[in-house]
């Protein structure tokens, strides 16, 4: 550690290992140790992609070349030095997922048939992949636990940040999934009964779902999708053994966590089918029951089906399952407060949220990642109706006045969201509700061009790669969008500041595939995970090629001017930071098994 | 009867709310087909880009402008249809005139792999 003085660094991993019971001799070797660029497995060395045709439409998948990180100066604006790439010091590596769409797939609180009345309008209702989601989260954290070093500098991961739609359909079971996998907790997902599955997949009569027992008769078996016996009881038996993340992690809300499949307020009608025992499989039995308060609640709409359906009781279209009251459909608060039942590590308890925000229900929050870069994880959610978001003029003001302080203390800023600059127009409001202005994509951008210590805005909800460049003079930052775990390419990625010492930033995006093989087959959590990409490469109405962006979205070096004196932050407090963050990777992997 | 009914009131209900088309969890595809098309289309062919194109979209066409490096303009256009038909040129000089679809699919299979 050539920053830190002898001393300094003995007190250091007494410090750390103290702090964090852990034996000084392994703290001390490990933060001895020269940072190497790891070769852990990303997408510079290896990337997936559509191999030949299989069956009728329908393709496998295959290893393609990596690929290098792409140099853009579109806020730079000028050549960057050639000395940076011997100069450089990382002052932050970061995870970055989004989009997890954890699904409870035999919860009878789905709305699957959907896609019958326009499945690409409804893609989102239902796909063939839908039972194996925890199976791609684990191997997701699978790959950030491999990734745990970074590929430029060999630093270790500080914090990640989980910008939203983390769990599909409020469903409570699909929270806790989520958080445990994340926490590196054993998940078996299952719900309903212990040992059959019951959900749409499974059953013949529903022609228009990928039945993977034997998929004929509908357009998935036309388009190719293969015969998987045993696929849905290998999903519900052996448990997903996620690693969990190496480092700290911190949550944002998506609209899949405010509103009904993100889009839709929950009626009570709903609230009730959700952990009761039948389960829609056509669509008007979905869109009469299930959906009824779909167009507003409380409509002349909404009450004439609801007093239809009291007048002939049960309708036609269900079929009888397990209930399961775990499968609860949870509040918007509560959505911080599962992130307090979580394990100490790899922490922090609340994962962004704090007892304040539970207290005063404020859904965004700020933290400081490490000594010299602050983040903000922002609720850009619309509350009433409508996939995209906005932001509410209180947390507007709250940003701006947050900012400028950041400015005034040297922090580089880093802002979170689920959504990106592109889906930032919902102004619904409830009549007669909250009245405040919600602000759009020009104010919001305009608002980070006004603090240059913002460096990068990390979000998601468009389950696409893509990197846009925000200027304003010689300035800017820049927006990185992450793809989902839901839809193919099934990818995310990490994100590293570096400090090129020549009055530049360099931000580096690095896109990793989940840790399960190219290849599909077998049966173990990891291979189910495979399915899954494959399935979800082949799910046509998703276009799910596009998702992967291009070469300028997915591995790059993002240039822009440093927004102040780089030089002020000293090696030996960059050296400290980095000791931090290893001997809090240590702990976690020598914590208990859970 | 009562199926026929449960439709119907399920039909209203979807009609009187106007989201339908804004469910599918992404917005904004069309542009940003075109602009990942765009994209593999300059990095396949070597343009050293100095800022990359930005996209707006109008009420039949997109149109995505940025600039080389050594200022050649860059422009991407994609005209209402289908399939969605790019256009780049750099400095006037048209790189690509086909469907977007076609370079995104080319881009993500292998080389020289059967299409």
């Amino acid at each position: 550690m050539p920053g830190m003085s002898r001393r300094a660094f003995l007190a250091t991993v007494g410090g750390l290992a103290a702090a964090l019971q852990l034996d000084p001799f392994v703290v001390g070797d490990a933060l001895a140790q020269v940072p190497l660029p790891s070769d852990a497995p990303t997408t510079l060395q290896r990337t997936i992609l559509q191999g030949p045709v299989v069956k009728g439409s329908y393709r496998s998948l295959t290893s393609g070349p990596g690929e290098p990180h792409v140099p853009r100066i579109d806020v730079l604006g000028r050549e960057p030095g050639a000395d940076r790439v011997r100069d450089r010091r990382s002052l932050l590596y970061l995870g970055h997922l989004s989009d997890m769409h954890v699904i409870d797939a035999q919860s009878p609180g789905r709305i699957e048939p959907m896609i019958l009345q326009d499945h690409a309008a409804w893609g989102s209702a239902f796909h063939p992949q839908d039972p194996l989601t925890v199976h791609v989260a684990g191997a997701m954290a699978a790959a950030f636990s491999a990734a745990r070093t970074s590929a430029v500098t060999g630093v270790p991961m500080d914090a990640t940040a989980v910008t939203g739609d983390s769990a599909d359909m409020h469903n409570s079971l699909e929270l806790r999934w989520y958080i445990d996998v994340l926490d590196g907790v054993p998940v078996v997902a299952n719900s309903g009964s212990p040992d059959v599955y019951e959900g749409l997949q499974a059953w013949a009569d529903v022609t228009w779902a990928y039945r993977p027992d034997d998929p004929a008769g509908g357009d998935f078996g036309d388009y190719g999708f293969p015969r998987l016996p045993g696929m849905l009881a290998a999903a519900i038996g052996a448990p997903v053994e996620s690693p969990g993340l190496p480092s700290p992690w911190y949550a944002v809300y998506g609209n899949h966590d405010t509103l009904l499949l993100g889009t839709f307020d929950v009626s009570s009608q709903f609230r009730a089918i959700a952990v009761g025992d039948r389960k829609a499989t056509t669509l008007a039995a979905t869109a009469g029951k299930a959906l009824s308060g779909y167009a507003a609640t409380g409509s002349p709409v909404q009450r004439f089906v609801d007093a239809v359906d009291t007048t002939f009781g049960t309708a036609p279209g269900f079929r009888t399952v397990t209930a399961d009251a775990r499968r609860r459909v949870f509040e918007q608060r509560e959505f911080m407060t599962a992130h307090f039942e979580t394990t100490p590590t790899p922490g922090p308890v609340g994962h962004g949220f704090t007892r304040s925000n539970l207290d005063t229900g404020q859904t965004w929050w700020t933290a400081d990642w490490t000594p010299h870069v602050r983040a903000f994880g922002l609720d850009t959610c619309n509350q009433v109706a409508g996939p995209d978001g906005a932001v509410p003029d209180d947390q507007f003001r709250w940003l701006r006045a947050e900012l400028a302080r950041a400015g005034a203390e040297k922090k580089l800023c880093v802002v979170l969201s689920h959504h990106n600059s592109l889906t930032l127009e919902n102004r619904a409001v409830r009549p007669g509700g909250d009245t405040q202005t919600l602000h759009g994509a020009e104010e919001f951008v305009d608002l980070l061009l006004d603090h240059p210590q913002v460096v990068v805005w990390l979000n998601g909800h468009t389950h696409m790669n893509q990197i846009l460049a925000h200027t304003r003079g010689t300035t800017g930052f820049w927006e990185v969008t992450t793809a989902s775990c839901i839809d193919f390419p099934q990818q995310q990625q990490v994100v590293e500041l570096v400090d090129n010492r020549d009055g530049t930033l360099s931000v580096f995006t690095t896109v990793l595939d989940h840790a399960a093989p190219v290849t599909a087959g077998g049966s173990g959590w990891l291979d189910l995970a495979a399915t899954s990409r494959e399935l979800a490469s082949n799910d046509w109405v998703e276009n799910p090629v596009f998702r992967r962006g291009s070469p300028l979205d997915r591995n790059t070096e993002l240039l822009l001017p440093a927004p102040f004196d780089l030089s002020t932050i000293t090696d030996a407090q960059l050296e400290a930071q980095h000791a931090a963050a290893s001997a809090r990777m240590l702990a976690n992997d020598a914590r208990s098994p859970r | 009867m009562k199926r026929l009914l449960a439709a119907l009131l399920a039909t209203l209900a979807l009609s009187a709310c106007s989201q339908v088309a804004a469910i599918a969890p992404v917005g904004g595809n069309r542009e940003a087909l075109l602009r990942f098309a765009g994209n593999d289309v300059l990095v396949a062919q070597g343009v050293a880009i100095r800022t990359a194109p930005v996209c707006t979209t109008g009420q039949a066409d997109v149109v995505c402008t940025g600039e080389a490096v050594g200022g050649d303009p860059i422009r991407f256009t994609g005209a209402a249809g289908d399939p969605l038909v790019l256009v780049v040129t750099v400095g006037g000089r048209t790189l690509y005139d086909g469907p977007a679809q076609d370079v995104v699919d080319r881009a993500a299979r292998p080389a020289g792999g059967s299409s």
